[in-house]
């Protein structure tokens, strides 16, 4: 792949002005994504055939009733639509929320998790199901003590580092909330009944996308992702300019505190939604930002997009295998974790550093 | 000549440390002004003031007709642009991508860059002869390679005030004179520019002129040949020193500071 880039990039060389864009790579990875939802759509238990999906599909978007047998209607519609699109949103907001990261805190090893969101979320959810809530609260929870503890970050960080290195002391108080977040989730399960709440909790943190259900929990995470998205969007060029340091960024006329509030702000929406609906979804938001560098290039303006493409093509596929090619379904944060690490490894052995 | 940038009894530090005070000088455009001090003395707190990057303790800064106080960041990058000592990056970014973010300030606050954008950025790397390197990756490059690269990043700006910050630090001899040459040209082509540096030498090659900080926080600023005085160096620096003079082939004088071992 670092091959092809550069190719693409040498052969322009000889006449400027030119664009540095290198556009075909975001349509390959949009018609992958495109093609892996259609084939997440026909997988499973059941296989369907694509005229069949798409009728479905068709008849619930237009408001009619889909004219196929009601078991295949519930499949399509009430158990396949909700899961497949939970996971590209919550691989997407990943991996995006990871690459924002990346560059914001100028480390290629961070991940969304840095200032507390999933612990947050954890917290919210472990507490939710403690006290028996249902779903819906479970997730609300889970959602609001994810923002709940990336303010508290925030606030602690920005009074405590005054001055110069406040990024820094920003990163040191995000593990310090993480880990207390950590002792919370132990507690919790501690004093949990150990025959109900105990396993429900620890299921509900190994995290998966198997009890995704339309109205409670896709809808509430759509408006959170979706802002989320637009403000990296928004942001990533400063976020390119901001990989120099906040002096330098200064220097080009970027506001970096700004800039921090409104990544940060943005890729909190996203992570606490991600987690509040799929438990704690390992290292997408690591690993994919760096397959996406390493495919389009450092500049957030299409890396930001590509690892968004990247993140939902990865997760779709990891659950389409966690649902279909295991006769017990193994939790997706496990899969995740087992792709992800070994993969990583792999690009630190190849020598494919992309930060080097 | 226009003044860009004129200090008036200036004093600056970090929190409620005073660093330095009573600092006076005038930069027009064309000029160069080369800052020099013993380490620790102050110039990089003088310096980062002058950028905004700190709050004045005292005095008035005035740029291009403007106290320094009135300037909005985005207006301010339009104006002085900040090379910084040649540095790596987190993220391979390429050259031309790093001279592109030089534009920044002259974009809306949420947009890209666009074409006209990309032409400046690749005149800018053309006039400082490094247009083969647009495509590296910066974190690839040599620090000589990387010090330009900086500085054309910084031109991309277009501003008309260029505050660098020892330019010429870790660079090996031939990239020292490419670097030297170019402060010449840009100052030629009607920049101002303020330079910290290390090497009394590097005045007496460039500069319009020197300004000396002292142990004591007094600045002396003049011509380069009457502030970078033996005398003065010694003081300053607390050890002895010997100016020489010699003639270039083409007849230019040339001086140079050595130390007395």
């Amino acid at each position: 792949m670092t091959a092809t880039v550069a190719t693409e990039t040498g052969a322009g060389a000889a006449n400027p002005p030119r664009r540095w864009h290198r556009l075909p790579a975001l349509t390959v990875l949009t018609i992958l994504l495109v093609a892996g939802i259609v084939l997440s759509f026909a997988v499973g238990v059941t296989a369907y055939s694509p005229q069949v999906i798409g009728s479905v599909l068709l008849a619930h978007l237009t408001g009619h009733t889909p004219d196929v047998a009601i078991a295949d209607d519930t499949t399509i519609w009430l158990v396949r639509m909700p899961r497949i699109t939970a996971a590209v949103l919550v691989g997407a907001a990943l991996a995006a929320a990871g690459a924002a990261y990346q560059s914001l805190f100028r480390n290629p090893m961070v991940s969304p998790d840095l200032l507390g969101a999933s612990g947050g979320a954890g917290v919210g959810a472990a507490l939710g199901i403690l006290l028996s809530w249902n779903n819906t609260a479970v997730q609300l929870a889970a959602f609001a003590l994810g923002l709940a503890a990336v303010l508290l970050t925030y606030a602690v960080g920005t009074a405590v580092g005054r001055g110069t290195e406040s990024t820094l002391t920003l990163v040191l108080t995000g593990i310090v909330v993480a880990s207390l977040c950590s002792a919370l989730i132990s507690l919790t399960k501690y004093v949990a009944d150990p025959e109900d709440k105990l396993p429900q909790i620890t299921f509900w943190l190994l995290g998966g996308l198997d009890t995704v259900t339309i109205r409670n929990n896709l809808l509430p995470i759509i408006a959170p992702i979706a802002a989320g998205m637009v403000m990296l969007l928004l942001s990533r060029w400063r976020l390119n300019v901001m990989t120099f340091g906040d002096q330098e960024a200064a220097s080009m006329g970027v506001n970096p505190r700004l800039v921090k509030a409104v990544v940060i702000g943005g890729a909190t929406l996203m992570t606490a939604a991600s987690v509040s609906a799929a438990g704690m979804v390992g290292w997408v938001g690591l690993v994919i930002p760096h397959v996406a560098r390493m495919l389009v290039g450092s500049d957030a303006r299409r890396a930001l997009p590509a690892s968004a493409l990247l993140g939902a093509i990865f997760l779709l596929a990891v659950d389409d295998f966690a649902r279909s090619a295991l006769t017990t379904e193994v939790p997706l944060g496990i899969l995740t974790a087992l792709v992800g690490a070994p993969f990583f490894l792999l690009m630190l052995a190849r020598g494919a550093r992309p930060w080097m | 000549m226009d003044v860009v940038l004129r200090a008036q009894d200036v004093r600056c530090g970090y929190g409620s440390v005073e660093v330095v005070r009573d600092i006076s000088f005038t930069v027009r455009t064309g000029e160069v002004l080369c800052l020099l001090g013993p380490n620790g003395v102050g110039k990089t707190t003088l310096f980062k003031s002058i950028l905004g990057f700190l709050p004045l303790h005292g005095g008035r800064v005035v740029l291009a007709g403007r106290d320094l106080s009135t300037w909005r960041r985005r207006e301010l990058a339009r104006v002085v642009a900040y090379v910084p000592q040649a540095h790596g990056a987190p993220f391979p970014f390429t050259v031309g991508e790093v001279v592109l973010m030089g534009r920044t300030p002259r974009l809306g606050v949420v947009s890209s860059p666009g074409l006209d954008d990309l032409r400046v950025a690749h005149e800018t790397l053309d006039s400082l002869g490094i247009a083969h390197l647009t495509d590296r990756s910066f974190t690839q490059i040599s620090g000589g390679e990387r010090q330009l690269v900086l500085i054309a990043r910084a031109l991309a700006q277009q501003p008309t005030l260029l505050m660098m910050d020892e330019p010429t630090s870790n660079l090996d001899l031939g990239n020292q004179v490419r670097v030297l040459r170019q402060i010449r040209a840009m100052a030629a082509a009607g920049l101002a520019i303020v330079m910290i540096s290390h090497t009394p030498d590097h005045a007496f090659a460039v500069a319009t002129s020197a300004a000396l900080l002292r142990q004591d926080r007094t600045l002396q600023v003049g011509p380069p040949e009457q502030v970078i005085t033996a005398a003065n160096l010694a003081s300053a620096y607390g050890e002895p020193v010997q100016i020489l003079t010699a003639t270039a082939p083409d007849g230019t004088p040339l001086k140079s500071c050595l130390p007395l071992l």
